[in-house]
């Protein structure tokens, strides 16, 4: 188990060296001048040079990778071109708020994707199971910033029920902790903060739930009826175990085990689906950062966005091989 | 055709008669999943093509006594903020759908498959070095990299092209240098290559014929995913600018009207879903009649 986990994140090293180059590279291949493309039309000459001799961008390529790397493990990410504030800062106020929205939305569409999937596949061939599916297919099929934007017209202003825009409630003061919303109005004990904070996130995570829920009702459905057609489930029911029992204890127990790779690998994904929720709902997140960022010609933002975003698609992506090794005695004793 | 087949391998078994690619046909026009999708793509196709035949009215023409009507008689899905017709606005569109669809599948096939050729045919240190690339593209979030990639070359309909189509190569090429290391064993390779075949004959002649059908599949599927992504990228404003009647930026110009004049927001959301749908469908239609482990 040790000696899998260790080959596992060896595997991560030369990842992690490729996404730093790919990232370090990004400015190098803006077409043209990149300092003249990040100052824009007007820029003098002497400004041109100064922001190029602050970038480095005089120095050989492999100086200018060897001092990106090296200021990348100090947790520098440079500054932003816009507002000067130190790119970290600016990742680290925004970034949970992404967070929240994805554990959120994961929670939502696990929940439901589970129990659909599994009812669907007890009862194959019935209404649900088909009504299930054709849901499941569609779901797949839509836009996430359409089903947003329908959401909003049909919950936030007919029905009036969801606020429609934000993190938290005009006038309503957060207290900054945890930069994560939700934790923070947990924290310091503010029901109304807690209550906004959650109303504001019900429609952005139903949103970005809708297409793993779909892929995990799927897939629930597609391993459980492989569960369920084994010789142990026949066994188990043989020896006259409730039904409830052999479904709920044996069945969905095994069944589990893929699933669980679904919902994490789909967890990673949520983080790049949360550019275009956080669009919709004016949700202060790192995608409406990178998006506000590539606008801006801001560079180092984009990179700094792009590079912990992909270090945490990274990261996830180990955490969910491991956790599969632990679940799954095959790998485990291989 | 089936006297011939019938003599090759007599006695014929039932079932073996037919040629592999009529089998596949007959299977795919009995496939309902395979018929809806195709279905729905042929129509798509086909107003796309005519789309000015079909239109009602000039997409980008603007009318300032028709602005934000709700759908009528003259215009069925309504009029947008500068008195467009909607109708005509989402059929023009269509175009540019399947062109973005087919030009950044097109430019992923064509790197990811010349990639997973020469990765699984020729293994070794050109193997390791092209699959560890592919492994780097493959760790960045799907939208986050196009995004990257778009920060870059800046925003433009065909740079959305070019994006989308560069984060899609890694899985065409896993996918072929798969299906070309399960051929590569077959005995069918050695004996070309005993009787003096070139490699490039046999990659041209064996081994991209044998892994046709994979990259038919991902292609399909990967054409809604395409559609779906370019949409995303110009509602984002990053893709088409306006006044291209795309439906990605459609959905974002409509966003100021949205409670006033919801159809507006509403259409061109129901046409993308459409499109993805048709080729969902179709994609898994053929995954089922194409994959040898999914016939019954």
């Amino acid at each position: 188990m040790l000696a899998y986990i260790a080959r596992r994140l060896l595997m991560v090293v030369p990842v992690l060296v490729g996404i730093s180059v790919v990232v370090f590279l990004m400015v190098h291949l803006i077409p043209g001048d990149p300092v003249q493309v990040m100052l824009g039309e007007r820029a003098t000459d002497e400004e041109i040079a100064r922001l190029r001799q602050e970038l480095g961008l005089n120095d050989p390529i492999y100086v200018q990778y060897a001092r990106f790397l090296g200021r990348v493990a100090h947790g520098d990410l440079g500054r932003s071109l816009r507002s000067n504030s130190r790119v970290v800062d600016e990742i680290a106020a925004r970034f949970p708020v992404t967070i929240e929205l994805a554990v959120a939305s994961i929670l939502i569409a696990t929940v439901f994707g589970l129990l659909a999937g599994c009812v669907a596949a007890v009862h194959q061939h019935s209404l649900f199971d088909y009504f299930t599916m054709v849901l499941a297919l569609v779901g797949v099929s839509m836009p996430v910033f359409w089903i947003g934007l329908m959401l909003v017209i049909l919950f936030g202003r007919h029905l009036g029920w969801f606020p429609i825009a934000g993190v938290v409630a005009d006038g309503i003061e957060l207290a900054r902790v945890t930069n994560f919303p939700l934790l923070d109005s947990l924290l310091s004990g503010n029901v109304a903060a807690l209550r906004s904070v959650l109303s504001h996130l019900v429609l952005p995570s139903i949103t970005l739930a809708t297409i793993p829920v779909a892929i995990i009702a799927r897939m629930t459905r597609s391993t459980m009826l492989n569960v369920l057609r084994q010789d142990y489930i026949r066994t188990a029911k043989a020896k006259g175990l409730a039904h409830r029992r052999v479904v709920y204890k044996h069945a969905l127990k095994n069944a589990l085990v893929p699933v669980v790779t679904v919902v994490g690998l789909q967890f990673g994904s949520l983080l790049g689906g949360a550019v275009l929720t956080e669009t919709v709902f004016a949700r202060p997140g790192i995608g409406r950062l990178v998006v506000t960022a590539i606008f801006a010609r801001d560079y180092p933002m984009v990179q700094g966005v792009v590079l912990v975003g992909a270090l945490t698609f990274v990261f996830t992506n180990l955490a969910v091989d491991v956790l599969y090794a632990l679940l799954n005695p095959k790998i485990r004793y291989a | 055709m089936a006297d011939r087949a019938s003599l090759q391998n007599a006695p014929a078994r039932p079932g073996s008669q037919e040629r592999p690619f009529l089998a596949a046909v007959r299977r795919f026009r009995k496939n309902r999943t395979a018929s809806m999708g195709a279905a729905i793509c042929i129509a798509l196709a086909l107003l796309a093509v005519f789309a000015p035949l079909v239109a009602p009215y000039d997409p980008v023409k603007q009318s300032f006594r028709d602005q934000l009507r709700p759908p009528c008689a003259d215009h069925l899905l309504g009029t947008d903020e500068f008195g467009r017709d909607m109708l005509s606005r989402i059929l023009y569109g269509a175009r540019l759908a399947l062109l973005v669809g087919f030009v950044a599948v097109s430019i992923a096939l064509v790197a990811g498959v010349a990639l997973g050729v020469v990765a699984g045919y020729f293994g070794g240190w050109v193997d390791n070095v092209i699959m560890r690339v592919m492994d780097v593209l493959l760790a960045f979030p799907y939208i986050l990299l196009a995004i990257g990639i778009m920060a870059i070359l800046g925003p433009s309909l065909v740079n959305v092209m070019i994006a989308i189509g560069i984060v899609s190569v890694p899985e065409y090429a896993r996918v072929v240098r798969s299906s070309v290391l399960v051929v590569k064993g077959e005995d069918f390779i050695e004996a070309a290559r005993a009787v003096g075949a070139t490699d490039r004959w046999i990659i041209t002649k064996h081994v991209l014929r044998n892994c046709l059908g994979p990259v038919i599949v991902q292609a399909t599927l990967s054409v809604g995913r395409a559609i779906i992504n370019a949409a995303g990228l110009s509602f984002l404003g990053l893709g088409a600018q306006p006044p291209t009647p795309e439906w990605g930026s459609m959905l974002n110009a409509g966003r100021p009207y949205m409670f006033d004049a919801p159809w507006i927001t509403t259409f061109p959301g129901i046409a993308i879903l459409i499109a993805v749908l048709g080729f969902n469908l179709l994609g898994d239609g053929l995954n089922e009649t194409l994959d040898p482990r999914l016939r019954q």
